[in-house]
C-alpha cells in the first residue's frame, strides 16, 4: 500500500542546512492503522508530509499504491491528492466562510468529474454518520472543536481515499472528544478497510493503533 | 457528468468573503483604485466631450466648408459658425461667383460684429451680432426651437440659445426695437449660443445708427462679408472645391471641417499626451499598490491555501481564487470611481463648462451611452489593475509545496 525508500528531506534555513528526515525506509500494508510517534522536531510531521504530496522528499521515493507520487506532475499529483489521500490535521482547517457542509463536499467538487448533488447528498450522508446533520447549514465558528473535527475527518473521507493521514489530528480536544475522535478513526479504519497514519506524540494514544513507529532524530527506531 | 459551475461558485464565494474579513483593507484598496479610474474616467469623458463637441459643433451646423478673408484669426469655437469677428471683409459679390463653383450646392453669406456699443444687456455687454440672409441661410434657422407662428421678416432678431429673452418680447439693439422672433437651440458653439442672429435686411435698416455709434468700421461698409458658409454638393470634394475657390479668388482663406479637426486635435495632442502620461503613472502605482497588498493578504492566508492545495485544489484554481478576489475589489473600487467622476463633473458642471467656453472650447457632455461605454472600459482598466497586481503574489503562492504553506503562520 504504501512504501517509502531512503526518504530524506532537508530544510535550507539561514542557519545552513537541516536534515529533519533521514533515510527512511516503511512499508505500511494496506487496512493498517499505524501512528508515528516522536518528540517535537523529530521529523515526524515531515514525514507525513512527503506520503501525503504535500512536501517534495530531497531524496528518496515514495510509493501510494504501486504509484511513485513525487513522479507525477504537479497537476496529476493534486489530483491524486484529492481522489487518493485524505488529511486530517492539527489545527482547525475548516474554510470559516464556508458552511460545515461545503467543507465537507469541497474535496469531491473539486474532482475531475464532480457532480454537486452526488457530493453534497455524500457530504450530508457523512455528517450525518458523525452525528452533525444538524450542523450541516453552520459555519465553522458555529460548533465546538470537537465537532469541527470530525467536520474535518467527514471532508477527509468524502473521496474515499485509500490512505487517511493525520497530523496531531487530538492535539487541542479534551479526552472525551479525543476517545470520540480515535474511535471513529477506528471504525473508519475497519469498516472501510481503510490505510491510516497517525502522527502523535502521545503515546497512550499511539497504544490504540496497530503498529507503533518511533521516530528520532529524522530516524526509525527500532 | 462533469459539474464546474458549483465548485466555481465555491471558490468565487471564497474570494468575495475574504474581502469582506478585512473591511479596513479592502476599503483601503477600493479608495485607492477608485482615485486611479475616477481620474481616468473623468480624464477621459472630459477630453472626449471636448473633442466631440468640437467636430461635432462644425458638422452640426451643416456647413462643409467656410470662406473666408485670408487675414482672418480663425479660433476653434467661433470658426466653427464664422469668421472670428474682425474687421477683415470679404466683398459680396464673391458670393454669387462662390454659388456658381463646381461642386457648392449652397453658400451662406454672414457677417459678424462684435460690440459693447449695441446698449443691450447690462451696461456695455459684449455681444456679437450676426447677420444672415434667410433665403441662402442652412446653418442658423435649421437650429430655430421656438419661433412666432409667422415668418422671419425685417426688424426681427433671433436669440442665441443661451439668451433668456422671451419670444415676441422687444429689445432695443442701438437704441431701435427689434422684436425677438425666436430662439436657437443650444449648439455648443459659443459664438451661436450668446449671439443676436439679424437679417441682412435689418442689418440695413440699423446700419446709419450702428455707424453714428460704432464709428465706419469696416463690417458696417455695405456689400461686405465676413464669410461665406459652403454646402458641397453630394459627390464634391472638399479638396476640389479648396483648390476652385483659392485659384478663383485671391485673397480668401478656406476652412474645412477636415483641417479643422487636425487643428483640433493638435491642439488637443499636447493636453492628451500629459493626462495620458499621468494615467500611466497612476495605473503603474496602483498596481504596484495592488501587488504589496495582495502580498500581504496571501501572506495572511498561507494555511488557506496550503490546506485548500492539500485536498486537492489545482495552481490554476489557487491563482484564479486570487485574481478573482483582486479583479472583484479593484473592479469595485472602479465603479466607485467612475461614480465619484460623475458626481464631480455634475458638482463641477457649471464652472467648468463656463471656463471653458471663456477659453473658446465649447462643450457639451456625452451622450449616455458613450459615457457608459467609458465608465465600462474604467471598470474593466481598474479589474486589470488589481489582475495585473495580484499576479505575482498569486503565482508565487501557487508555486509553493502546500506544506510549506500550512506550517507558516503568516
Amino acid at each position: 500500500m504504501l512504501s517509502c525508500g531512503a526518504v530524506s528531506k532537508v530544510y535550507s534555513t539561514e542557519r545552513g542546512d537541516i536534515e529533519a528526515v533521514k533515510g527512511i525506509d516503511l512499508t505500511v500494508p494496506k487496512g493498517q492503522f499505524a501512528a508515528i510517534v516522536g518528540r517535537s522536531g523529530s521529523g515526524k510531521s515531515s514525514l507525513l508530509a512527503m506520503i501525503g504530496g504535500l512536501s517534495r522528499p530531497t531524496r528518496g521515493t515514495i510509493r501510494v499504491e504501486e504509484t511513485d507520487i513525487w513522479s507525477l506532475p504537479d497537476r496529476r499529483l493534486a489530483d491524486f491528492r484529492n481522489r487518493r489521500i485524505g488529511f486530517v490535521f492539527q489545527f482547525a482547517s475548516l474554510l470559516t466562510t464556508l458552511r460545515v457542509i461545503d467543507n465537507v463536499a469541497l474535496p469531491a467538487l473539486l474532482g475531475p468529474a464532480s457532480d454537486t448533488r452526488h457530493a453534497y447528498g455524500k457530504a450530508a450522508e457523512l455528517l450525518a454518520q458523525f452525528g452533525l446533520a444538524e450542523h450541516v447549514d453552520a459555519y465553522p465558528a458555529e460548533i465546538s472543536a470537537g465537532e469541527q473535527r470530525r467536520v474535518v475527518i467527514a471532508r477527509a473521507l468524502i473521496n474515499v481515499p485509500s490512505l487517511l493521514l493525520a497530523d496531531e489530528p487530538t492535539s487541542d480536544l479534551d479526552e472525551e472528544t479525543e476517545r470520540e475522535i480515535m474511535e471513529q478513526f477506528r471504525a473508519v479504519n475497519r469498516e472501510r478497510a481503510m490505510t491510516l497514519i497517525m502522527v502523535t506524540h502521545n503515546l497512550r494514544l499511539a497504544e490504540k493503533t496497530d503498529r507503533v513507529l518511533h521516530i528520532a532524530d529524522g530516524r526509525l527506531a527500532a | 457528468m462533469s459539474d464546474r459551475p458549483r465548485i466555481r461558485f465555491l471558490l468565487g464565494s471564497l474570494a468575495l468573503q475574504n474581502l469582506g474579513r478585512r473591511k479596513a483593507r479592502t476599503l483601503l484598496l477600493l479608495a485607492a483604485v477608485a482615485v486611479c479610474s475616477g481620474a481616468i474616467f473623468t480624464g477621459a469623458v472630459l477630453m472626449r466631450s471636448i473633442e466631440t463637441s468640437m467636430a461635432v459643433g462644425f458638422t452640426r451646423l451643416g456647413a462643409d466648408m467656410l470662406v473666408i478673408p485670408s487675414g482672418t484669426l480663425t479660433n476653434i469655437t467661433a470658426a466653427l459658425l464664422t469668421a472670428e469677428p474682425t474687421d477683415l471683409t470679404l466683398d459680396i459679390s464673391v458670393l454669387p461667383r462662390l454659388e456658381r463653383l463646381k461642386g457648392v450646392r449652397k453658400a451662406a453669406p454672414q457677417l459678424i460684429f462684435r460690440t459693447d456699443a449695441s446698449g443691450y444687456g447690462r451696461g456695455g455687454e459684449l455681444i456679437d451680432l450676426i447677420a444672415f440672409d434667410p433665403d441662402r441661410d442652412f446653418t442658423v434657422q435649421p437650429w430655430l426651437e421656438q419661433h412666432l407662428d409667422r415668418p422671419l421678416r425685417p426688424g426681427d432678431v433671433i436669440m442665441g440659445g443661451r439668451r433668456e429673452e422671451p419670444i415676441g418680447s422687444e429689445l432695443l439693439l442701438f437704441g431701435r426695437p427689434l422684436t425677438v422672433y425666436g430662439k436657437l437651440g443650444k449648439t455648443a458653439v459659443g459664438t451661436h449660443e450668446r449671439g443676436l442672429f439679424i437679417t441682412f435686411a435689418t442689418l440695413d435698416e440699423l446700419r446709419d445708427v450702428m455707424r453714428q455709434i460704432c464709428g465706419t468700421k469696416a463690417p458696417l461698409e455695405p456689400d461686405k462679408l465676413s464669410g461665406v458658409l459652403l454646402e458641397l454638393a453630394p459627390g464634391a470634394t472638399t479638396q476640389q472645391v479648396r483648390f476652385a475657390a483659392l485659384a478663383n479668388f485671391p485673397g480668401i482663406k478656406i476652412v474645412s471641417g477636415e483641417s479643422m479637426l487636425t487643428s483640433i486635435r493638435q491642439g488637443l495632442t499636447a493636453l492628451l499626451n500629459g493626462v495620458l502620461g499621468l494615467m500611466v503613472i497612476m495605473f503603474v502605482s496602483t498596481a504596484l499598490m495592488v501587488s504589496v497588498l495582495f502580498s500581504a493578504i496571501i501572506t495572511e492566508r498561507r494555511r488557506e491555501l496550503g490546506l485548500l492545495k492539500a485536498i486537492g485544489t489545482r495552481r490554476g484554481q489557487i491563482v484564479g481564487v486570487l485574481l478573482t478576489e483582486a479583479a472583484l475589489a479593484t473592479a469595485l473600487g472602479g465603479l466607485v470611481g467612475c461614480v465619484l467622476g460623475v458626481l464631480l463633473m455634475r458638482i463641477y458642471e457649471h464652472s467648468l463648462v463656463y471656463y471653458l467656453d471663456r477659453m473658446g472650447i465649447p462643450f457639451v457632455w456625452l451622450n449616455t451611452t458613450t459615457t457608459g461605454l467609458i465608465a465600462l472600459a474604467c471598470i474593466v482598466l481598474a479589474s486589470l489593475i488589481g489582475v495585473a497586481g495580484a499576479l505575482y503574489p498569486a503565482w508565487r503562492a501557487s508555486q509553493q509545496e502546500p506544506y510549506d504553506l500550512i506550517r507558516s503562520e503568516g
